[in-house]
This record gives structure tokens, C-alpha cells and sequence, in this order.
């Protein structure tokens, strides 16, 4: 008998440790982040995209599938930015599986009104997708998270409300930090490699005049790169920026003509060793960029 | 009596048919359009003379796609070719997939399916560098590889952070064993009753470090030999495939791909006084592998080597070797492929060939995934 209570003992508290972690898997290392701040102790988060990795091909695999076959809730960016998390999930024959479309509700920019075709490059129909570069958007994506959680967990529904309370204010607080910071950048013009920005650059007041890609997904073509340099050399536009996953070859050489610097931007939590999570992502690019214009 | 009954059918299908009436989402299934289009010269006098020395443009082939999801637990793929030279709609594909909702998680595809077997075998043409289809399954499958209507369960098991994969298929089939190049093999006849094969995969892949994994699989398939159906004979292949991928960033990769078939199987000549049957057992093997260099995003470069005995006469071979090059045009749906071959085999005549192969695609399944 003393065996048999013991047992439920050590089952009772197995329930409340580590094994019963709401289990999470991210497309991004950005999502990933958020959920890790919001379910604190009570979840496990991974993400399936790395940090310097271009989010729009991830190679499909086997060995992601059976992540997310392990996983409570699924992450998406949406917006047509991770179409490869379709068959992962597909693949993962998970039927327990509750998805969240992290970009509902965020205030979208650069959805296309006119007709979308491939002429136009990788446009994606539903918006620009790199919506979590701006804090707002964050907060968004939290309570998206929020949901989620409340959803697969319900028993500890309270406490991720309390976290997601927690993650508003520290954000305002540093978004207060952020702007003060970036206080010198605005009105700055700056090229970049794709079109990873705008939601950034409203956020922070910059202003992105032009591309290293002719067309978002493109790669650069020399009467292109002729022309961007031309428009750096015309607007006096100083800083190159450019996402880790790229090759530096084409931005190094129309740095060097125009005049500017390179700089790389990690436009993701991991693309470089100092962003660990959310809020230094936006400490480092905020760094770098100002460094950049000094 | 009848008209309670009546009234209850009715009384439990009203909502039902409800609810199908609203539950038909107007959403249109992605459709694709992959063409095939190739420039071509060789110096193949033995078994196409009319044709050596001359370059031959021909349309190769029209793939049309259409792929989505039926309801939150299964989705339909239908793959549609239209051989350039023939007027002809072919079915490739055409399956239905109970993706989730099963015991043990396992997936359920129904209907004419390219089965688990190698995993060359499985991939459309479009998708290989090296262009052409292995020796080894044009010898044993014929020229459009093994496609069938068939049912296939699987399953992914996880092992650490790697991934067991289990499939079994049972294919209704009628030309399994053909060998388009020798007549005293086994031959294909349309007027025997097709049959079951029943096929098995067991498949290990495991990511080694953040850039590079592997794949390996066993594959097995047994099915009944088409000759003589008054005396059932049996087939059995065994399939060996290995992918070592490195590819440390979006611009780069390489790409080891290697498989091998052991072809167990029977000859049977026939007496033309008696009409009776002789059979012989024979084992036949092939291999292939092809390494496959990505640079630069948009280019790659390989090699292959090509292999098999004929499964009519294990003396008999044919071998090919050769190099291919490709080029993506901006993205992934605008191929330029380039393949140089040379064929040699026991009774032939050693030949060269060169293809330039032109691929592009309408929508969103690419030829050639970077």
C-alpha cells in the first residue's frame, strides 16, 4: 500500500516537473523567444529555422518532423514566409498539434493592392513578412503566443497572461530605451540586401531608399548594381545592410564604389552570438546601425 | 412503421448534408505546370541510327500538378504528364493522404503512387541533376519508373534527434519485371491478370552536426514474375540508398546520392513443341551514384556513374558515366541543364550523348528545389 502511494506521489510530482513542459516548436528563433519568455518554466521551445539561416528555404527534414510529432503547439510566421512548416507538420502526423498564425493582427506593410505574379520577384500576396522587426508587432506576437498556450495548457492559462503583462512593460520600457538610441538614425537613409526592413525602419524612423536584390528573391544583376550605385552615390547614402545568410561579394563591391560601409544586420534571435533573445536583437541592430553612422 | 423510419433517416442525414453544404471551402487546389524541353545529340548508331549525329530538339515532357488539402486531415497530389511525343494524358500520380488521425501516427496513401522503394524512385525526372533515369530501374521498371495503384502506410519514429522511417505498400502491378533491352528476359504481357507486389522501406535519417545529414534505406520488394500465370514465380529486389548532405548556407551544398538494386528473379523460355516452361534463377545488380556540387545559389556542377546488369542475362551490362552542370535563372523555376554521357555495355556499341536540358515552371512546385 505504502508502495502504491509512494508511486502516485512520485507520479504527482512528475506532472508538475519537467515532463509534463508544454512542448513548443518555432518556425523562427524570433517567435521562439517570445514563447520562451511567455511560458517561462512551463514550456520547452525550439525553433526549426536558425538565427543566420534565410527563413524563406529551410530544407524540409525528417528530423523536424519528428520535433514537432513531440510538440503541443506550432509557431507559424505566416504570411507566406515559412510555406516549408506546411509539410513538416503534415509530416509530423501530429493530430493533437494547435498551429498559431503569429501575424494575425499585426499591423502588415507593403501588401500589394494590384495584381501579385512572379514578375514582381518573391513577392509575398498577404504583406512583407518580416513583421516581428518592429516591437509592436511584438507585442502582437505575444499575445498570438498567449492564446496558443492558453489553448494547449489551459491549467496555467493566469500565468502566461501574468508573463505576456510582464513582457508588455519591459518592452515599453526598452522600446523607450531603443528610441533614444536610435534617436541619431532617424531621417538616415540605408541600402539593404533584401527587403527585411520596413517594419524596422518605420519603428525607428529610417528610411530605406534601396536594394542589393533588383526584386525581393532576385539576385543582383550588374546594370542593377549600376543603377544602386548611381542612387547611393546621388543620395550620399552611407550604409550597406545586409543579412548574414547573404554573400558579401556584390554589397562589398558597391560599398567600395559608392563610398558607404557594409554592416551586417541579423535580422533574427541567433544571428549573431550576442542576440540570445528578442530584446537584444533589437539592442544589437539598434548598436550596429548607430555605430554605422558615427 | 416505414414512415418512422423513413422520417429518423431522414431526421439523421438532414444535418449532415447541412453541414457538407457549407463545409465545401471555395478554395482552388495549387496548380502547377512543369515543361520539359531538350536539345540533344548523340552518336548512338546501333540502336538509333536514324537520329545519330543530328541535334534533335523535342518537347520531352508537360507535368501538371495539382496538389491541396481536402480537409484538416488529408490532402490529395495529382501528377499528370504529357509526353511530348505522344498525345496521350498519363496518370503519374494521383493519391489521396490521411495525414493525421491514425493509430501509432502513421499516414495512409491511396491510390496511383510512385511507392517507397530506393528513393531515386520516388522523385519526378524533373528533379535530378543527372537527368536521366538510372539504368538499373529502366532496365527493371521500364523507361516511366515504378507507378502503380497501390496503398502505402508509414510511419516516422523519432530515435534521438533522428528519424526512423517505416513505409510498407502493396501495389497492384503488372509490369514489375520487364527488360526493355534483352528478349530472353522476362517480358511484360499485357493479358495476364495484374497482381500484388507488396514493398517495404526502412529508412534511418540522422542530422550529423548543424549543416550536414544523412539518409539511409533499405528497401525491399517482392512481386509475381509476368510470364506463365498457371505457375505463380516470385521476384524479390533489394534496394540499398544512401544521401549525405552538406549544405552550410543557402548558397552552397553538396550532395552524395548512391543506390544499389539486387534483382532476384526467374527466366523463363518456353518449349514451342511442349509450350512448356523453363526457369531459370537469376540475380542481376545495379548501382548508381552521383555527386552534386551547389555554388553560388543558382549553379551546380556533378558527376554520376551508372550501372546494371541486364536482368535477362546477369553477363550481360550496361554502364554510363558522365558529368552534368546546371543553372537556375534568378529563382528556382527557370532551369538550364546540361548532361554529357557516355554508354558502354557487353554486345553494344560504346556511344556519347549531350543534352541540354531547359526546365521551367508555372506555380508554386519548382523543378528543381535549390
Amino acid at each position: 500500500m505504502n508502495r502504491l502511494i509512494k508511486a502516485m506521489i512520485i507520479c504527482a510530482l512528475l506532472t508538475h516537473s519537467g515532463w509534463t513542459k508544454v512542448k513548443v516548436v518555432a518556425s523562427t528563433p524570433d517567435l521562439a523567444s517570445i514563447a520562451g519568455i511567455i511560458g517561462g518554466s512551463e514550456v520547452e521551445v525550439i525553433s526549426i529555422a536558425k538565427g543566420a539561416v534565410n527563413p524563406h528555404y529551410v530544407e524540409v527534414l525528417p528530423s523536424y518532423m519528428i520535433k514537432v510529432a513531440r510538440a503541443n503547439l506550432y509557431l507559424k510566421v505566416g504570411m507566406g514566409l515559412d510555406q516549408w512548416a506546411d509539410p513538416i507538420i503534415d509530416g509530423s502526423r501530429n493530430s493533437k498539434l494547435t498551429i498559431v498564425d503569429c501575424s494575425q493582427g499585426v499591423n502588415r506593410l507593403q501588401v500589394p493592392t494590384g495584381k501579385v505574379d512572379a514578375s514582381l520577384g518573391d513577392v509575398h500576396p498577404q504583406g512583407n513578412p518580416h513583421y516581428w522587426l518592429d516591437p509592436a508587432n511584438g507585442l502582437v506576437i505575444a499575445a498570438n503566443i498567449v492564446e496558443g498556450l492558453c489553448k494547449v495548457d489551459p491549467a496555467n492559462c493566469q500565468a502566461y497572461r501574468d508573463s505576456y503583462e510582464r513582457f508588455i512593460s519591459d518592452l515599453k520600457i526598452r522600446f523607450g530605451i531603443w528610441e533614444k538610441r536610435a534617436a541619431t538614425l532617424r531621417g538616415s537613409q540605408i541600402v539593404t540586401f533584401h527587403d527585411s526592413w520596413p517594419y524596422f525602419a518605420q519603428a525607428f524612423g529610417l528610411e530605406v531608399v534601396g536594394f542589393i536584390e533588383p526584386k525581393p528573391g532576385i539576385e543582383p544583376t550588374p546594370s542593377h548594381t549600376r543603377e544602386l550605385i548611381e542612387l547611393m552615390k546621388g543620395r550620399g547614402v552611407k550604409i550597406i545592410g545586409m543579412e548574414p545568410y547573404f554573400s558579401n561579394r556584390v554589397p562589398n563591391s558597391i560599398a567600395a564604389a559608392a563610398g558607404a560601409k557594409v554592416i551586417v544586420l541579423p535580422p533574427s534571435v541567433g544571428g549573431a552570438p550576442e542576440i540570445k533573445d528578442y530584446f537584444e536583437l533589437f539592442d544589437t541592430l539598434i548598436a550596429k546601425l548607430t555605430t554605422a553612422k558615427e | 412503421m416505414r414512415a418512422i423510419v423513413l422520417c429518423t433517416i431522414l431526421a439523421l442525414f438532414a444535418p449532415v448534408s447541412t453541414l457538407i453544404s457549407y463545409a465545401q471551402a471555395p478554395v482552388n487546389p495549387d496548380i502547377s505546370v512543369i515543361a520539359d524541353t531538350r536539345l540533344s545529340i548523340h552518336n548512338d548508331q546501333e540502336s538509333r541510327p536514324e537520329q545519330a549525329d543530328k541535334i534533335q530538339l523535342e518537347f520531352d515532357e508537360l507535368e501538371i500538378d495539382l496538389n491541396g488539402y481536402l480537409n484538416p486531415f488529408a490532402r490529395a497530389d495529382v501528377a499528370l504528364a504529357l509526353p511530348g511525343s505522344e498525345e496521350i494524358i498519363e496518370i503519374e500520380e494521383a493519391y489521396l493522404t490521411l495525414l493525421r488521425g491514425l493509430p501509432l501516427k502513421m499516414q495512409l496513401r491511396i491510390g496511383k503512387l510512385q511507392p517507397d522503394f530506393g528513393k531515386i524512385n520516388t522523385q519526378h525526372p524533373h528533379a535530378w541533376s543527372w537527368i536521366s533515369r538510372p539504368l538499373m530501374f529502366e532496365e527493371v521498371f521500364g523507361e516511366d519508373g515504378l507507378h502503380d495503384v497501390g496503398v502505402n502506410l508509414s510511419s516516422l519514429i523519432p530515435v534521438g534527434s533522428s528519424a526512423l522511417g517505416l513505409s510498407v505498400t502493396i501495389l497492384q502491378t503488372g509490369n514489375l519485371i520487364n527488360s526493355a533491352a534483352d528478349d530472353t528476359s522476362i517480358t511484360f504481357d499485357e493479358n495476364i491478370p495484374r497482381s500484388l507486389a507488396s514493398l517495404a522501406r526502412v529508412s534511418l535519417f540522422a542530422p550529423l552536426g548543424i549543416y550536414t545529414s544523412m539518409e539511409i534505406g533499405f528497401s525491399y520488394l517482392r512481386a509475381q514474375e509476368a510470364f506463365n500465370p498457371d505457375e505463380r514465380q516470385f521476384a524479390n529486389l533489394g534496394n540499398f540508398d544512401l544521401k549525405l548532405k552538406w549544405r552550410p548556407n543557402a548558397y552552397q551544398s553538396l550532395a552524395l546520392v548512391a543506390e544499389a538494386v539486387l534483382n532476384n528473379h526467374k527466366i523463363a523460355t518456353q518449349d514451342t513443341i511442349t509450350l512448356d516452361y523453363n526457369v531459370e534463377k537469376m540475380n542481376s545488380f545495379g548501382a548508381f551514384a552521383s555527386l552534386d556540387y551547389q555554388f553560388r545559389k543558382r549553379f551546380d556542377v556533378g558527376a554520376f556513374y551508372d550501372f546494371t546488369q541486364l536482368p535477362g542475362s546477369s553477363d550481360q551490362n550496361r554502364s554510363g558515366y558522365g558529368f552534368f552542370a546546371g543553372f537556375n535563372l534568378a529563382e528556382e523555376t527557370t532551369r538550364f541543364g546540361l548532361l554529357v554521357r557516355r554508354d558502354q555495355g557487353t554486345e553494344m556499341e560504346n556511344y556519347n550523348s549531350a543534352v541540354l536540358q531547359i526546365l521551367w515552371a508555372l506555380g508554386p512546385h519548382k523543378p528543381h528545389q535549390f
